[in-house]
């Protein structure tokens, strides 16, 4: 199954997004929370957004969602540090974080491929809300 | 190809749980299923525009489903509505 | 510079950067989020504890590790992009415990082309780079010239300072100061800032040890 990452500046944002995406699925997803500094302080950790792609990738890649800015570098530099083969599999989503992530996990948890999951999560970028 | 009219039973209308719901049932088929309410007609491969759907209690909804499938799934999706998506 | 040299820079930029936090973080209040100074100095305090470990290793595992450190305890954009300089400049040096004039201009050359990379960012974006980029330009020439060390070390600090100055005239067009638009002229960029003052730390510690 497709895994997928949260990269949130805000742990508490990371784990809560993570959260929402479990109780709403109600099956079994592949979610893993990296926001934060390791000391709980707000900002991005490349070392840490590795090792949650690391958890969460059982083979089928990854698909991650990020925040805002910085996200995005520490993200990319976490991509550079896998090995050439898990690189290729790993990808950030360009949509937002929340609804991203939860329009992803669904995808996922239904068997959707990496470009599929992807697909999900960007797609929210489109839809109004009101 | 079958189509159907269904009503919306849930209290809080079609949100996103019953379409995370319907969107886990619908991927068990081959067929294409489509819902359309107020004009807007949407795919159940788009997850995010069947969670935005804003369907009330009490509205109707067309169910389009099309495929080798499509009675199974026609039968199970509108038993899905019936039962109000296992809520309240 | 020495392996040895390197560990004392790295010590000095900390205890410049604690120096001059505040400084940071008020010139990233102005067009920022208003925590460069504050996360630069919890990065390079996380750096000097690592140092002791270092003692007896090459400079371009000091660079990696200075690096890694700085990437989880930055927390902000400085991290991904100090850290990807300092990695850069580490491979150039790897299993070497001397840094020469090629060394250092190709080190300077491979971190500023990771910056580039890492943030996509170009000269005039009012980054980091508005003085980087000068100043390496400055060093280089100033080697091609024939000229002595010290004299490279004032005409780079020369073209940095510069850098540093033109970044007060231009608008932002990266990072949290972007979304100020024309607003952000006139202030000094704190990237900027902190790399200037990186810069001369550097100067001023093999100044005292020739």
């Amino acid at each position: 199954m497709v895994g997928i990452v949260i990269v949130s500046h805000s742990n508490k944002a990371a784990q809560g997004i993570k959260e929402l995406s479990i109780q709403m699925i109600q099956s079994p997803v592949q979610v893993i929370d990296a926001g934060g500094m390791v000391d709980g302080d707000i900002g991005t950790d490349a070392n840490r957004i590795k090792d949650a792609i690391e958890k969460a990738d059982d083979g089928d890649g990854v698909v991650v969602l990020v925040d805002l800015g910085s996200a995005i570098m520490s993200t990319e530099m976490a991509i550079e540090f896998l090995d050439r083969e898990q690189r290729e599999r790993v990808v950030i989503a360009d949509g937002p974080i929340l609804e991203g992530a939860i329009a992803a996990s669904l995808q996922a948890s239904i068997g959707g491929t990496l470009v599929q999951v992807k697909g999900a999560a960007e797609e929210c970028r489109e839809v109004s809300k009101l | 190809m079958l189509e159907r009219t269904i009503e919306i039973q849930n209290r809080e209308g079609f949100h996103a749980r019953p379409a995370t719901v319907l969107i886990k049932e619908a991927s068990k088929y081959g067929s294409n299923i489509e819902i359309e309410h107020n004009g807007r007609l949407v795919s159940c491969k788009s997850i995010i525009s069947l969670m935005t759907l804003k369907a009330k209690q009490g509205d109707t909804v067309k169910v389009y489903v099309y495929g080798d499938d499509e009675g199974e799934a026609m039968d199970s999706i509108t038993s899905l509505f019936n039962n109000r998506f296992g809520e309240e | 510079m020495t392996r040895d040299q390197l560990l004392k820079v790295i010590e000095e930029i900390t205890i410049v950067i604690e120096e001059n936090k505040v400084h940071l973080t008020d010139l990233d209040q102005a067009i920022g989020d208003g925590d460069h100074g504050i996360n630069l100095n919890r990065g390079f305090r996380a750096v000097k504890e690592k140092l002791e470990s270092l003692r007896d290793k090459d400079c371009g595992t000091i660079l990696k590790t200075a690096a890694m450190s700085l990437i989880s305890t930055v927390g902000g954009a400085s991290g991904p992009l100090y850290g990807t300089a300092f990695m850069k400049a580490g491979a150039v040096v790897a299993g070497k415990e001397y840094i020469s004039v090629e060394d250092s201009i190709k080190m300077f050359d491979e971190a500023i082309q990771g910056i580039i990379a890492r943030g996509k960012a170009s000269r005039g974006d009012k980054t980091m780079l508005d003085v980087l980029v000068p100043a390496f330009e400055a060093w280089k020439v100033a080697f091609e010239e024939g000229e002595s060390t010290e004299k490279a070390s004032e005409k780079m600090l020369g073209a940095a300072y510069q850098g540093l100055e033109y970044t007060k005239t231009i608008i932002a067009k990266k990072g949290r100061a972007n979304y100020l638009g024309e607003r952000s002229i006139g202030h000094q960029d704190p990237g900027a800032t902190s790399s200037c003052i990186i810069l001369k730390t550097i100067v001023d510690v093999m100044a005292k040890g020739e």
